[in-house]
């Protein structure tokens, strides 16, 4: 279980996360929604220990990830927002170098890379350098990268970002077949109809703080929203905001 | 438009700067002109004391040992300004600093004047201070002002010719990691720009010799020697003068027009480079993160051109002084222990070579030691040749028990400094992935590896010496290995004691 208790991060004047709060548990996919700069990156930071919080904790399974990164590292896998690679390394020496960093013996790591790369249509691109990849290539080398472990708790930032639709299903259903496995699966995104699509759970963050939890439906009822892009605009208060802007945009 | 340009690529190379030191900000934010003012206190020191030399001439021939010292010094500029300034450009390069200037509407020749300005700030400025200095006290002594006008000339030339030959090789290298060839020929290419600094110890071993006297009308002629010449007595060398600063113009608008077609081309270039099918994964005795160092290596030319120079200077030395005396002379532990040393300093190239990747290292359950023993890892794998061959000649040269002795000072002292530096540069390397670029990390071991292991391994060569001097070569090369020993012991033991993750 992911689990964040009263987390505030601040850089200078901005609280990246005000005083967050958040059980995320395994066995359901949640999605992580917010407008930009809200902290959602910022608190993914903190589960594999990139980003300390100023005060709170974040327990990974029971680790504090502050205290041990390298073991939070281990039982999670990440993936960021900006996809970082070897440059001049190809996409099989990334997966033979996480191989050994993991842990992951020989057969089991290429019964692994062989079965990821038919999922994700990798085959042509493995003999490329990570530098001469598309956009969404690299995003999937990063995804596997991040799946090579099997780890127990999933944390992807943006995963969608970048992929074709073919590869977004295949993603789409990976994650349901991990949560259905127990595991803890935690993404962000900011296309509302995935998140409604994927996740049986949504946490909707604003200014660093959850400004609402709970089951798309539940969320719903509760705010009187008839999508979730209006319980997005309501939880967040951008509704009115949003409405004057349109008008302003179209002069009237 | 080109000053606006050249402060925010100044002001973003700072701030990455700034991100890597965190608090220390204020202390390092300076660390660039704080560099190119410790250069041009060198510069100056090494321009004034050559030409001082011209006062040991008699006064006739000032005028000629004038246009031989500065000319030297000249050349010396060109290729140290040459290097400096391709290595600046490889890491604009490198960090894509400009990649968010190129969609812009920016003319081309804005972008060229911002860079030049750039490189000026970083340490180009200092390069003239190799010359100008020397030119001013060489001019003094000979009583000439053509001397002084003549040895500024050449000083700015061999500045836009080293800025222009900056250009081309900085230019080269970025892409070519893919085709063997190229890969090879870039390697070599900056093996040259590397190995030139040494080449002036040479020249000026060379200008010992021929003690200045038959300075044939020849020399008057080679460019930049005739620059100086010309400003002294005019003529031929004049002409002569004349085609080498139309030939540095030339040489530095074609490079920089090279090196903004690298920028611009970028990763198009890469992009369309011939596809490969079918892959394998690493399998075999060698870990895959030490393969992952030699195959980055073997595809970044110029950290491979470094470490390669880094690693063969030192072992060619040793060589060279075997060849006058075998193991068993008095200095040979004190040689080894120290060129040992400075072989191992090598370790820190390959924590530059990381490059984007580093960032990746800081998701991964990766502590500091074990990166550091890694490195320390790779370091001696490939140092191995090198000894084999440095053990060859120790045996060659001196008989089986000398030489061993010799030897294995040798391997204690280069394989202690792999692992200190390589723990400093784990050390060093910043908290946060967001800080991390290859100049960063290599400023920060340079200034502090660099000088803590000369002082480190100097001083103890320096004791050696001692003890071979007073009581015997046995007594040095016993103390040398227990002294490596021991480097050795407390390198492992700093390593193991770095468990603070990345
Ligand atoms: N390294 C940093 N230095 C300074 N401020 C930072 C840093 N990282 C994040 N911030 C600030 O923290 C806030 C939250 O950033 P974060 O990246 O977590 O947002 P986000 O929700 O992921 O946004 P997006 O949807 O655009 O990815 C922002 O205001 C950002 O400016
Ligand atoms: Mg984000």
């Amino acid at each position: 279980m992911l689990k964040y208790i009263d987390v505030t991060k601040r850089y200078g004047d901005v609280a990246a996360v005000n005083g967050v709060s958040l059980e995320v548990e395994g066995g359901r996919v949640t999605a992580l929604l917010g407008p930009n700069g809200s902290g959602k990156s910022t608190l993914m930071k903190m589960a594999i220990g990139v980003v300390k919080p100023d005060s709170g904790m974040v327990e990974v399974d029971g680790v504090n990830p502050a205290e041990d990164p390298c073991e939070a590292r281990r039982l999670i896998g990440y993936s960021p927002e900006d996809v970082v690679l070897y440059e001049s390394l190809t996409p099989a020496e990334v997966f033979s170098f996480l191989g050994e960093v993991y842990e992951v013996p020989g057969s089991e790591l290429e019964r692994r890379v062989r079965r990821y790369v038919r999922l994700f249509k990798l085959g042509e691109e493995m003999g490329k350098l990570c530098g001469e990849l598309s956009r969404g290539n690299r995003r999937k080398v990063s995804l596997v990268s991040a799946l090579l472990h099997e780890p127990r708790i999933l944390v992807l930032d943006e995963p969608f970002t970048g992929l074709d639709p073919k590869s977004a299903r295949v993603l789409k259903e990976l994650m349901r077949k991990m949560a259905y496995e127990g595991r803890v699966v935690l993404f962000s995104t900011h296309i509302l109809e995935l998140a409604e699509a994927v996740a049986e759970r949504v946490v909707i963050m604003h200014r660093g703080r959850v400004a609402a939890e709970g089951e798309p439906s539940e969320l719903r009822e509760e705010l009187k929203a008839s999508d979730l892009e209006d319980v997005f605009m309501r939880a967040t208060g951008l509704s009115e905001e949003l409405e004057e802007l349109v008008k302003s945009l179209w002069g009237e | 438009m080109w000053l606006t340009l050249a402060r925010v690529l100044a002001k973003e190379a700072q701030y990455r700067a700034r991100r890597r030191y965190g608090r220390r900000a204020y202390r390092l934010a300076r660390s660039m002109l704080l560099s190119s003012l410790l250069s041009i206190f060198m510069f100056t020191a090494i321009s004034l004391g050559l030409s001082s030399a011209v006062a040991a001439v008699p006064a006739e021939a000032r005028v000629e040992a004038s246009i031989w010292v500065l000319g030297v010094l000249g050349v010396f500029e060109m290729f140290i300004g040459g290097f400096t300034m391709a290595s600046t450009l490889q890491v604009l390069l490198a960090d894509r600093l400009l990649d968010f200037i190129t969609p812009l509407p920016v003319r081309e020749s804005d972008v060229r004047k911002a860079l030049l300005a750039l490189v000026v700030i970083w340490g180009g400025v200092a390069m003239l201070f190799l010359v100008v200095p020397g030119a001013a006290l060489a001019g003094y002594l000979a009583g000439s002002i053509g001397v002084f006008a003549g040895g500024v000339a050449e000083a700015a030339f061999c500045l836009l010719m080293a800025a222009g030959l900056g250009y081309l090789a900085g230019s080269v290298s970025p892409k070519a990691t893919r085709r063997p060839l190229i890969r090879a020929a870039s390697t070599l290419v900056w093996l040259l720009v590397f190995f030139s600094g040494f080449m002036f110890n040479f020249v000026s071993r060379l200008a010992e010799r021929l003690e200045l006297e038959p300075l044939g009308p020849l020399l008057q002629l080679t460019p930049p020697f005739c620059i100086v010449a010309a400003g002294a007595s005019g003529g031929y060398a004049a002409l002569s003068s004349a085609c080498w600063m139309l030939a540095s113009l030339l040489v530095f608008k074609a490079g920089a027009r090279r090196f903004w077609r690298a920028v611009a081309a970028g990763e198009a270039l890469l992009a369309a480079e011939a596809k490969v099918s079918g892959w394998r994964l690493w399998r075999g005795l060698l870990p895959a993160s030490l393969r992952k160092d030699l195959t980055l290596l073997s595809r970044t030319p110029r950290v491979l051109a470094s470490t390669i120079g880094y690693m063969a200077f030192p072992a060619l030395y040793i060589m060279m002084s075997l060849t006058e005396a075998g193991a068993a002379s008095r200095f040979m532990a004190a040689i080894l222990f120290f060129f040992g040393g400075l072989t191992g300093l090598s370790a820190q190239y390959l924590y530059s070579l990381e490059g984007e990747g580093a960032k990746l290292l800081y998701h991964l359950p990766v502590r500091r030691g074990g990166l550091a023993f890694r490195k320390a890892c790779t370091t001696m794998l490939l140092l191995a040749p090198l000894s084999l061959m440095v053990l060859a000649a120790i045996g060659y040269f001196s008989g089986a028990a000398a030489g061993l002795l010799a030897f294995l000072s040798y391997m204690l002292s280069s394989s202690s400094s792999a692992l200190l530096t390589s723990y400093l540069a784990a050390k060093e390397m910043p908290d946060e992935p967001t800080a991390w670029t290859p100049q960063t990390i290599s400023a920060a071991t340079r200034v502090v590896v660099m000088i803590g292991m000369l002082v480190l391994y100097g001083g103890l060569a320096a004791a050696l010496a001692a003890i071979g001097f007073f009581i015997s070569w046995l007594a040095a090369s016993a103390t040398a290995a227990l002294a490596g020993l021991l480097l050795l012991a407390i390198g492992v033991k700093a390593i193991k004691g770095l468990s603070t993750p990345l």
